[in-house]
């Protein structure tokens, strides 16, 4: 189906899709169920905004992220599983867990009845702090057996990458367990964050994780302390970066294409900022409106939710996302129009463009009040969106684009300025080559390092292992090669069409033997030739 | 007056002097000439000899009046082929730093 239009189907044409869809082998069953009830979908009318908001999103200035004409559920869901397993349900019909397998099994037949825009719930708890009634007086290793047979069921009945546990920031025989079995059994879901505080999780602990991305490229690491300040301290991270309130979520995300709006931009660089991103920056809060008007009043969402009559989640815990991406390619632009070569990323001028941008969108969005959002006092939160599979020459959120990245010390010094705009989550990818396999320690003095110089979100992956982070989720290399046969996580497809569209495995490594030279033949032998 | 020392370089992200991540600040002249040095170009201080003028390919080196090698840093691209050329297991481009200096860097 194709992505790019947003005129309502035809019905001859909505007919072909669906008998393609239906004919498509490389689709499993609950692939294609998906793809055929997004379709249906897309046959309604959408939400009525005006001409410019609906020609800005012809143009992909702005995106609706394609998650639909008639906004039915909400994107992400941050149930409160703490006070799910402490009540029972009764919607579930089971009574509050009283052991770790019990609450295991509650846990799992509650995931399947957790509605968001991917069909799978995308946030699976804040683990070790939900289970930590029933793990007294365990050992990691017992923790492990008991996990082992969830966690793999959890790949097997939930296969989508957005999928997302959170661990930390205080070390637990849980957290510890969950690293075990991700370093074990090297799975694509669930993805995993780790919350970093600076005082609460350990050395050790942090050490434990790195080395567990070597393994499977999981967890993410978060800025535990920034995180708190911005949404509380009982915030989850879910999906591909998105932080967002526990008992709450967002309604829908809305994203801005930088890019885009310069590229179609004929002003000076001043009306760029006076008159091009006011305007965008309006047409995009229209159309976030529009869709959680859609979902709230007119689809009533919120009103028929067995989470809602259980209170694990609020409707004043929840607002939208306003997202942006195409940072870079924004800014290079916008220094061409001055005559200027510098690039994001590798250029002061191009970096404190960059931050100006950002820091004129979040102003904008801040003074854009917004129906439903009572999460974030009425406005939606900002987001570094980090991409989807239609993207093509246009870089994630607020990343420095793929080939151009700088040193360690320098990539997290370009980037770390934008982090405390974003508190619904930025993402920077760092990968690092192989020489940091022998020295974990190392990339952990690059995380503490990372977040004391105002980082909120650090994400890093090595070469050498399976996997490969795609804009939050991760993919197996050796899924991809099986791609023409069909996969069994929905988001490998995703995966493998972002990987043909933005080549995200041409991230420049990180040279960790930093400004060493090699020994060159002449001083081996210690004479001159 | 502070005390200053001849320094080779700082290399501020190192991954390989040990465990942990560490800034490294790399003096020139070592009482030693192992053979199997890995940096043997901090070995020896510069004797002006003027060999590496010539093979700098960005014009970063040249002979003052004095016959004293001038680096300058501007034009420097990092190919080291200096330091590839030089006979003396040496560098043009040591300068003399203070404490404070080379903790300004």
């Amino acid at each position: 189906m194709s992505r790019k239009e947003r005129v309502v189907m035809e019905m001859h044409e909505l007919r072909s899709v669906g008998r393609s869809l239906i004919g498509d082998h490389t689709l499993t069953y609950h692939q294609r169920v998906a793809r055929l009830a997004n379709l249906a979908e897309e046959a309604l009318d959408a939400p009525a905004v005006s001409d410019a908001c609906a020609a800005a999103l012809n143009k992909r200035i702005i995106c609706d992220m394609f998650e639909g004409h008639a906004p039915y559920r909400a994107r992400y869901l941050l149930p409160d599983y703490q006070l799910a397993i402490q009540q029972g349900s009764h919607y579930l019909e089971l009574d509050a867990p009283t052991n770790l397998n019990e609450a295991l099994w509650f846990l799992m037949a509650m995931y399947t009845q957790v509605p968001s825009i991917t069909g799978y719930p995308v946030y699976l708890g804040d683990l070790d702090n939900v289970l930590a009634p029933f793990t007294v007086g365990m050992t990691v290793g017992d923790v492990v057996s008991a996990l082992r047979p969830f966690w793999r069921a959890l790949d097997r009945i939930l296969p989508d990458a957005f999928v997302h546990v959170n661990i930390g920031p205080d070390d637990s025989v849980m957290a510890r367990a969950v690293l075990q079995l991700e370093r074990e059994l090297k799975q694509v879901v669930p993805n995993v964050t780790l919350k970093v505080d600076r005082k609460r999780t350990p050395d050790d602990l942090l050490l434990d994780a790195v080395r567990t991305v070597f393994e499977s490229g999981h967890p993410h690491f978060v800025n535990h302390e920034m995180m708190v300040s911005d949404l509380g301290d009982r915030y989850g991270v879910v999906s591909c970066y998105n932080s967002l309130p526990i008992g709450g979520g967002a309604h829908t995300l809305v994203r801005l294409n930088l890019a885009e709006l310069v590229r179609n931009h004929t002003g000076d660089v001043q009306a760029f900022f006076d008159v091009a991103l006011v305007q965008y920056v309006e047409l995009a809060s229209e159309l976030i409106e529009a869709r959680v008007r859609h979902l709230v009043e007119d689809a009533h969402f919120y009103d028929h939710l067995w989470l809602i009559d259980e209170g694990l989640i609020a409707l004043n815990k929840f607002s939208a996302m306003f997202g942006v991406f195409g940072l870079a390619e924004a800014v290079d632009q916008l220094m061409l129009m001055q005559g200027l070569g510098g690039t994001y990323g590798n250029d002061q001028i191009a970096n404190e463009l960059s931050y100006r941008i950002t820091g004129e969108v979040a102003a904008l969005v801040a003074n854009r009040p917004l129906p439903h959002c009572e999460a974030n006092a009425g406005r939606a939160f900002l987001h570094s969106q980090s991409g989807i599979d239609s993207d093509i020459g246009v870089t994630a959120g607020t990343r420095i684009a793929v080939g151009s990245e700088p040193s360690v010390y320098e990539h997290i010094r370009a980037v770390a300025p934008h982090h405390y705009l974003f508190e619904s989550g930025v993402s920077d990818v760092f990968h690092l080559d192989n020489t940091a396999r022998a020295n974990p320690e190392s990339v952990v003095d690059i995380i503490r390092g990372a977040f004391r110089e105002g980082m909120r979100d650090f994400t890093f992956n090595l070469d050498s292992n399976d996997f490969i982070r795609i804009t939050g989720y991760l993919v197996r290399k050796s899924d991809l090669e099986h791609i023409a046969d069909g996969v069994r996580h929905s988001s490998t497809l995703l995966g493998a069409a972002t990987e043909a569209a933005s080549h995200v495995t041409w991230r420049r490594p990180k040279r960790m033997v930093s400004h060493e030279r090699a020994a060159a033949p002449v001083a081996l032998f210690g004479a001159p030739v | 007056m502070s005390a200053t020392a001849l320094v080779c370089d700082i290399v501020r992200f190192s991954s390989v002097d040990g465990p942990g991540n560490r800034c490294v600040v790399f003096l020139q002249g070592c009482n030693f000439d192992c053979i199997a040095c890995h940096n043997p170009y901090t070995i020896n201080v510069c004797n002006n000899c003027g060999e590496c003028v010539g093979v700098c390919e960005s014009g970063a080196l040249s002979l003052t009046a004095s016959g004293d090698v001038l680096w300058d840093p501007a034009a420097c691209v990092g190919s080291d082929s200096c330091v590839g050329w030089c006979p003396h297991d040496s560098t043009p481009k040591a300068r003399h730093m203070s404490v404070p200096q080379v903790r300004w860097q």
